[in-house]
């Protein structure tokens, strides 16, 4: 019974995909020395960056694309990007009233108000709209407890010798392909420094939105926490609906000193393209966190409902003694779209923690791939982690792949890796059913269900909307 | 099917000191057995090219990264001699004598050790030599097959080199009525030089047969030998076979082997892996269950120790609907001892209702020694059911101390864990003499002195 009644559940539409008339200053588009000049130069940046962006370019010519991941798509032309554009009618802004209507209207569409619901949402925003941040608010507050938080560009010129210490510290410009292209022409991002013993007194947020055609986008995030500083930020995107594919090449870092805790939540909503699997964005995302000092902690939370094509491993190296990296992920696969996630957790201090909870979805044709890697270094004694990943199948086109790689190198080690892969049990329907739920609710509840241990881990806000999310992705394609 | 990150079409070069394969190839090919059938001399040399094609295997394959695999490419073997004497062997091996037996010493048929002779109607076993002359078009299928496309450089290197093996036919219904005992055994030669013997096994089953078949690989001498070994497994609709290897090469000795298993139609293999020692022994194992309701079960047990490696690599393909897989491998790893684990379990399309669940479990008794574990599941079908798991650890120390209250010194306490640990798969083990002399072996492996109190 239910298969047919729970196809047919799945396919409502992406209410992202508006797009917005704002005008842009491009470049042209293609990528060469001078385009890296160009961009550098708009950004008006100071020599040690340029010198960056131009080893990483030339690094970038050696490498390869990578062709290891359980992804297919047809070959990216990098001469056919656009990789820099930024709404035009940009001038210093000094308050909230001064962005375009036309981009505010756009965030209020996404529901990202800039202004009062978030005050009382006491959230600050930083809003990136194709490569460039828009706005920031809620600076003046930070501010006063000392967290600086900015644009990235901003911080380039206000911090460059915050920025010239920790750019590349964790994820340098020889990294992989596609954190190599970022290095060099990444136009914009986030960066946030959390002195000493501060706790952030309110979540930070940033917002991406790829507008433009034909552009690729490419920010760069960079958080810093000092010794015991402490930090929640969330991450949200969305893009308009557009047959051609567009990439998305972006880089994370994030460091903790001794004591500090970094929670990093993600919520992915890019454009996945049309059922029939054409258009949608190319997600080719580095993310590492370094825990450098003791007792640090790194905590990332992904929720990947977009994009045609995830390819993404929030990593994270445990160096510090005693110190602790966590991943909770949910990606869910509908229509065509391919998803390659997982995590890496390099133990290397002693005492050193790890834990892995990654739930995958598969819908329609949808493809979900677990790859994750635990690594215990000699010097990691006393070293722990456990992970567990759990794929759903909703249709019988669908595939869920699990890759883990076990590495250990220590006797006092105790790893523990735990996978299971299967359908919504007719039982379980059934039993929803007779209770007078629709095919659809019970389904979404089922899937909710099965996520929940990392929704939990969500930001309130955050969670609510992972709910939503989760249901939305859903329409039309379970099975 | 391609396991991901091969050099495929790459050349590389062979090490200096190592052996020239092609040359030797071209040496060899006019002398080996069955050399006058033409269609077994184009698939030898397509072997070859297959082999040369691919390159010899090197860390930067995937599938090869942790296999310390100079240990037999950095070696000039030559074609295994007659052995100077069979005292490196004898009186060794697990099995009783009463089991049928079939002694190859460097790989050559030992008439005057084997004892085979005796078998009831049905069942026919005879060395690949023989065979080739006897009946050499009812091995075409099995000799002929291509290799190309399964990524495994030494099994095309056995097609191609193979001087000698065994053949075992079962017919529709017939059983063999004791457990046949294969023993590969290996010592010096006169010129005292690395030696290097490359053998294939043909085992058929036909509908409805059943079989019990123990392969003991046993090192002697103190020259390196190395065996690479190519196992093809053929078994037909409710038939079942019990498979179970014993390696025991000695310090200097190699094992390299492919075993590619097809199952029909609710047939049964239950293959059982002891790996109890060798420089490197590398194992590639390849289920395929091509028809509904088939099952296997996978089972292996490694002991290492010093600077060995054992590494398993087994890869099950569920093409049709309503299989079972259940496969567990244990390691127990000691000194700078290396275990490589790499299983893979692939849920075709249209293999609804599969059931398997795939587990690795590790113990390291010793900091310097090193696990990698990869437990992988592929899947294509939605109304599977599908586990996998993962464990690297040491004792625990809750259990040392329940044991220590109760008045046992640390060295007994390790020890009873340890062999509880490993025991557990040698219970699996369904033939009661076998059983009794593999926990022997286990306890004999035992690790020596106590070194903490935990």
């Amino acid at each position: 019974m239910a298969n047919q009644d729970v196809k047919d559940l799945a396919d409502r539409e992406y209410k992202y995909g508006f797009q917005s008339d704002v005008e842009d200053d491009q470049v042209p588009k293609g990528l060469s020395e001078d385009i890296v000049r160009l961009i550098s130069k708009k950004k008006n940046e100071p020599s040690f960056m340029l010198d960056w962006r131009l080893k990483a370019y030339r690094h970038w010519l050696t490498m390869k694309e990578p062709t290891w991941a359980e992804v297919r798509y047809p070959k990216i032309d990098y001469q056919e990007i656009i990789y820099y554009s930024a709404p035009k009618s940009k001038k210093k802004l000094s308050s909230m009233d001064e962005v375009d209507p036309e981009i505010r209207a756009t965030f209020e569409k996404l529901g990202i108000p800039l202004e009062e619901q978030k005050i009382l949402s006491n959230v600050a925003v930083d809003a990136v709209f194709d490569s460039v941040s828009v706005v920031t608010t809620f600076k003046k507050t930070l501010a006063e407890a000392g967290v600086i938080f900015c644009s990235f560009s901003e911080a380039v010129h206000e911090h460059p010798d915050l920025i010239e210490r920790y750019l590349g510290s964790v994820v340098p410009y020889t990294d992989n392909f596609f954190a190599t292209l970022n290095s060099a022409v990444f136009s914009d991002g986030s960066f946030c420094h959390i002195p000493k013993g501060v706790k952030c007194p309110m979540e930070l947020s940033t917002y991406f939105r790829i507008n433009a055609k034909n552009t690729g986008q490419f920010e760069r995030t960079l958080i810093v926490a000092d010794e015991g500083a402490c930090v929640s930020y969330l991450e949200g995107c969305t893009a308009p609906m557009r047959d051609e594919n567009q990439l998305h090449a972006a880089v994370v870092e994030l460091v903790a000193m001794g004591d500090a805790e970094i929670k990093y939540s993600t919520i992915q909503n890019w454009y996945p393209g049309d059922k029939n699997g054409k258009g949608g964005i190319y997600n080719f995302v580095t993310k590492r966190g370094k825990c450098a000092g003791d007792r640090s902690k790194i905590s990332w939370t992904q929720v990947e409902t977009g994009s045609a094509i995830t390819w993404k491993y929030p990593s994270c190296l445990l160096i510090g003694d005693e110190s602790v990296g966590e991943f909770h992920s949910v990606a869910l696969t509908n229509h065509y779209q391919q998803a390659d996630t997982g995590t890496k957790m390099i133990h290397i201090g002693r005492n050193t923690k790890s834990t892995i909870i990654s739930k995958g979805i598969s819908a329609g044709h949808g493809k979900n791939v677990y790859r994750g890697q635990v690594k215990i270094a000699r010097s990691a004694v006393g070293a722990r982690n456990y992970s567990q990943c759990d794929s759903l199948l909703l249709g019988d086109q669908c595939a869920a792949h699990t890759f883990p790689t076990l590495e250990v190198s220590n006797v006092s080690s105790t790893v523990e890796h735990e996978a299971s892969t299967s359908k919504i049990g007719e039982d379980q329907l059934f039993y929803l059913r007779q209770r007078g739920l629709c095919v659809e609710d019970a389904v979404g509840m089922i899937v909710n269900g099965f996520c929940k241990q990392v929704f939990n881990e969500l930001p309130l806000e955050f969670a609510v909307e992972a709910h939503k999310l989760m249901n939305i992705s859903l329409e039309g394609s379970v099975g | 099917m391609d396991r991901g990150g091969g050099e495929g079409g790459g050349v590389t070069p062979i090490l200096q000191q190592g052996v020239d394969f092609a040359a030797r190839f071209a040496a060899a090919k006019d002398r080996l057995p069955g050399a006058g059938l033409p269609w077994l001399a184009s698939a030898r040399e397509k072997a070859s090219t297959d082999f040369e094609r691919q390159g010899p295997p090197r860390s930067r394959r995937a599938d090869w990264r942790f296999t310390p695999v100079d240990a037999v490419l950095g070696t000039d073997f030559e074609p295994a001699g007659r052995p100077k004497s069979h005292s490196g062997f004898a009186g060794k091996a697990l099995c009783p004598l009463t089991f049928h037996r079939l002694v190859l010493g460097n790989g050559r048929l030992l008439p005057e050790r084997s004892r085979y002779c005796d078998l009831p109607a049905g069942v026919s076993v005879s060395s690949l030599a023989q065979a080739l002359q006897d009946d050499p078009g009812s091995l075409r299928e099995d000799l002929g097959r291509d290799l190309s496309a399964e990524g495994l450089p030494f099994a095309c290197l056995a097609a191609a080199l193979f001087g000698e093996g065994v053949v075992v036919r079962v017919a529709r219904g017939a059983r063999l009525d004791r457990p046949l005992h294969l023993l590969l055994a290996c010592d010096d030669t006169e010129s005292g030089r690395p030696q290097m013997a490359h053998l294939r096994l043909v085992i058929i089953l036909e509908p409805g047969a059943s079989l019990e078949l123990i392969e003991e690989s046993l090192g002697g001498g103190r020259a390196p030998f190395w065996t690479n070994l190519l196992t093809t497994v053929r078994i037909g609709a409710g038939a079942g076979l019990k498979h179970y290897r014993l390696q025991r090469e000695n310090a200097l000795g190699s094992q390299t082997s492919a075993t590619l298993v097809e199952l029909g139609r609710g047939s049964r293999y239950e293959s059982h892996a002891f790996s109890f020692g060798g420089a490197l022994l590398r194992a590639d194992l390849r289920v395929r269950l091509a028809a509904e309701g088939a099952q296997c079960s996978l089972n292996g047990l490694c002991l290492v120790r010093g600077t060995e490696t054992a590494d398993h690599h087994t890869v099950v393909e569920h093409a049709a609907a309503g299989g079972i897989t259940r496969e567990l491998y244990k390691a127990i790893l000691d000194e700078r001892g290396r275990f490589v684990f790499d299983g893979m379990v692939h849920v075709k399309p249209g293999a609804q209702k599969t059931d398997a669940s795939l587990y690795n479990k590790n113990l390291l008794l010793c900091d310097d020694a090193d696990v990698h574990s990869n437990p992988e599941f592929r899947i294509f079908a939605d109304d599977v059911s599908c586990k996998h798991g993962g464990a690297i650890g040491r004792l625990s120390s809750e259990a040392m101390f329940y044991l220590r209250s109760r008045g046992i010194g640390a060295s007994d306490a390790r020890r009873m864990l340890v062999y509880a640990f490993g025991s557990e798969m040698i219970e699996r083990v369904s033939l009661e003499p076998l059983r009794e002399s593999l926990m022997a072996a286990l306890h004999a492996r035992m690790p020596e002195a106590a070194e903490e109190t935990a």
